[in-house]
């Protein structure tokens, strides 16, 4: 994210990353939705503990409607058990206009 | 007695046997004829017939005999003919001249037409002294005409009428005033007509006189009465009637045909004639001047015409009250009349001006038509050199330069155009090169230039992209930036990289918010 933070800069795009949380199917949709937002919550502490404090970041609460695969296995389930980030980039040039 | 005797028979024999011989003739003819011809015309008349008989023999027998005879007398008398019949046409035409335009002559015509009569009948009548009008041989003993002639000009009247009414006019005057044998009737007069009348033994001359009569004319007809009775003596004597041998004596007659006319007073017809010449002369003098200067004029005036550049005068013709002038004038050219130098040649003169369009090879007119075509900026300037080349110097755009040499073509008189010393900021490869020099764009770039348009192409960075945007319209001849095939390499990198870390994902363990072990590193790895 640093680097791209760099390369954004260079290229007059401002950078937002959403820090999107995942669950497996397994619980209420309640309970998912909490656990999502928790472990959200971890990873962007996680990531401005590691320089990343000037970054703007935001949650998403994705819960398992956004799971990327079904849930066949455990092993499915424990991939869908994740955070991901999610890079937007905005044309910085473009807003100052 | 003897010897007288003797002589008186001598004599008495010469008597009896007495003869006229050639030779008594021979001896006295020569002084006969020369007294009788003396005396009168007699012996002429007897020998006028034999001799013109004698004559025609000759001419019938051997003509050149007369011819050499007659020779030296031809020339003469034809050049005399000549000058007498030149004389008598200058006399007729000088009095014309000085009838007509004496003021005499002015009144003369008044006079005819007041009166009605010709002015050949008045004229005659102011001048004529005398005229013998017509002659008239009447034969005495029976009142018959003989013969009649009558000058010219003068009404042809009845000639047996006019001689029966004067023999009953002298049978009355001798009927009713007696009279000796012999007499009669002398002259009758009528108005200004007077009846000549002259007796002779078997024939009356008559003639009818208009005016006063001088006396020689009596002497003319006396002649003429007693030559036609020497040569008509036994016609007239033994006349039956028959007139035609009366035809020979004609000539006779018509001699006495005369006429005389007022000799004109010299001074007063040639001051009139001086002064109608004088002022005849001055008003065609005054005519010819007028005529002179204004041809003189019209000639300087067309002359300023055909003077005027782009103007070509090919008709010029003189017409009913004015001029009538049709040429060729180049569009650029102005009407010449409307020249200033031309209008002031040309003032007062009525010019109908007929002109075809044409393109003059004048120099300043294909220059002037250059520009009018070429429309070239103020920075240009155009000068025509030898054999039509155009010259542009200055700056010009360089789509200027390129209509340019497209419409030269179409300019008559240019020939080629020059442009070596004309600056062209814009021109392609001008331009290319201070692109080059202000964008300093990366070797992985390529630049052209197409119809004002800098189209650049390759994988550049995303400053320079944005920095090379805005700089390239500031360019002189850049009117456009167009990319074309560009890649932006810094938004690739971005977008490669975005894609990288939205490939990350850290796991947790089922049911927390505690990651799985070894996350940290895929964590590192996001940051």
């Amino acid at each position: 994210v640093t680097q791209l933070v760099d390369v954004a800069q260079e290229a007059q795009q401002q950078v937002q990353l959403q820090v999107v949380g995942h669950t497996d199917r397994t619980g209420s949709v309640e309970e998912n939705l909490k656990l999502a937002q928790g472990r959200a919550e971890y990873v962007l502490v996680a990531l401005r503990a590691r320089g990343l404090a000037d970054i703007n970041m935001t949650i998403v609460r994705a819960g398992w409607r956004q799971t990327g695969q079904g849930e066949m296995t455990e092993e499915d389930r424990a991939s869908n058990r994740r955070v991901s980030l999610r890079v937007i980039l905005t044309d910085s040039s473009a807003e100052k206009g | 007695v003897g010897p007288e005797a003797i002589q008186l028979e001598h004599l008495q024999e010469r008597v009896d046997t007495f003869q006229v011989g050639p030779e008594e003739v021979s001896a006295v003819l020569a002084e006969a004829v020369h007294l009788r011809t003396n005396r009168d015309k007699q012996l002429t008349n007897a020998l006028l017939p034999t001799v013109e008989t004698a004559l025609q023999v000759s001419v019938a027998r051997n003509p050149r005999i007369l011819v050499d005879i007659l020779f030296p007398l031809l020339g003469p008398s034809i050049r005399k003919a000549i000058t007498v019949a030149l004389r008598g046409m200058i006399e007729a035409l000088n009095r014309g001249l000085e009838i007509s335009l004496s003021l005499r002559g002015l009144q003369w015509r008044l006079e005819a037409v007041r009166t009605g009569k010709a002015f050949a009948e008045v004229v005659l009548l102011h001048t004529l002294r005398y005229q013998v009008e017509q002659v008239l041989l009447i034969h005495k003993e029976t009142g018959l005409l003989l013969q009649h002639v009558v000058a010219e000009a003068v009404p042809v009247q009845d000639g047996a009428m006019v001689s029966g009414m004067l023999t009953a006019i002298q049978d009355f005057m001798h009927d009713s005033f007696g009279g000796e044998e012999g007499e009669s009737l002398a002259t009758v007069e009528y108005g200004d007509r007077t009846l000549w009348i002259e007796q002779g033994p078997y024939a009356i001359l008559a003639g009818v006189v208009r005016n006063v009569p001088p006396r020689e004319l009596q002497t003319v007809f006396q002649e003429a009465v007693e030559s036609i009775h020497f040569e008509m003596h036994e016609a007239l004597r033994t006349f039956q009637g028959d007139a035609e041998p009366f035809e020979a004596i004609r000539p006779h007659l018509e001699a006495c045909l005369q006429q005389q006319f007022e000799a004109e007073t010299q001074q007063r017809s040639s001051w009139g004639v001086w002064c109608l010449s004088g002022a005849l002369l001055l008003g065609l003098g005054w005519w010819g001047v007028t005529q002179y200067r204004a041809q003189q004029r019209w000639t300087a005036c067309l002359q300023s015409m055909r003077s005027q550049p782009g103007t070509v005068v090919f008709a010029a013709e003189k017409q009913r009250g004015g001029y009538q002038v049709s040429g060729l004038l180049d569009p650029l050219a102005p009407d010449p009349l409307t020249v200033p130098a031309v209008a002031r040649l040309c003032t007062d003169m009525t010019i109908h001006s007929q002109w075809q369009t044409y393109y003059a090879l004048h120099p300043t007119f294909v220059a002037a038509r250059a520009r009018q075509m070429l429309a070239p900026p103020d920075t240009v300037t155009l000068r025509l050199e030898n054999h039509g080349i155009l010259q542009a110097t200055g700056e010009a755009p360089y789509a200027w330069t390129l209509e340019t040499r497209r419409l030269v073509r179409l300019i008559p008189g240019v020939t080629q155009l020059d442009i070596a010393h004309l600056t062209i900021p814009d021109h392609p490869e001008t331009v290319l090169a201070r692109a080059r020099a202000t964008l300093a764009p990366p070797d992985t770039v390529a630049l052209r230039l197409e119809d004002g348009a800098l189209v650049v192409s390759g994988v550049a960075p995303h400053v320079w992209i944005t920095t090379a945007r805005q700089q390239a319209l500031t360019l002189a001849g850049v009117q456009r930036w167009r990319e074309e095939q560009l890649t932006d390499s810094t938004l690739k990198a971005l977008q490669t990289l975005k894609a990288q870390i939205e490939a990350y994902a850290i796991h947790f363990s089922k049911g927390t918010i505690q990651p799985e072990d070894n996350q940290e590193a895929t964590l590192m790895k996001m940051a």
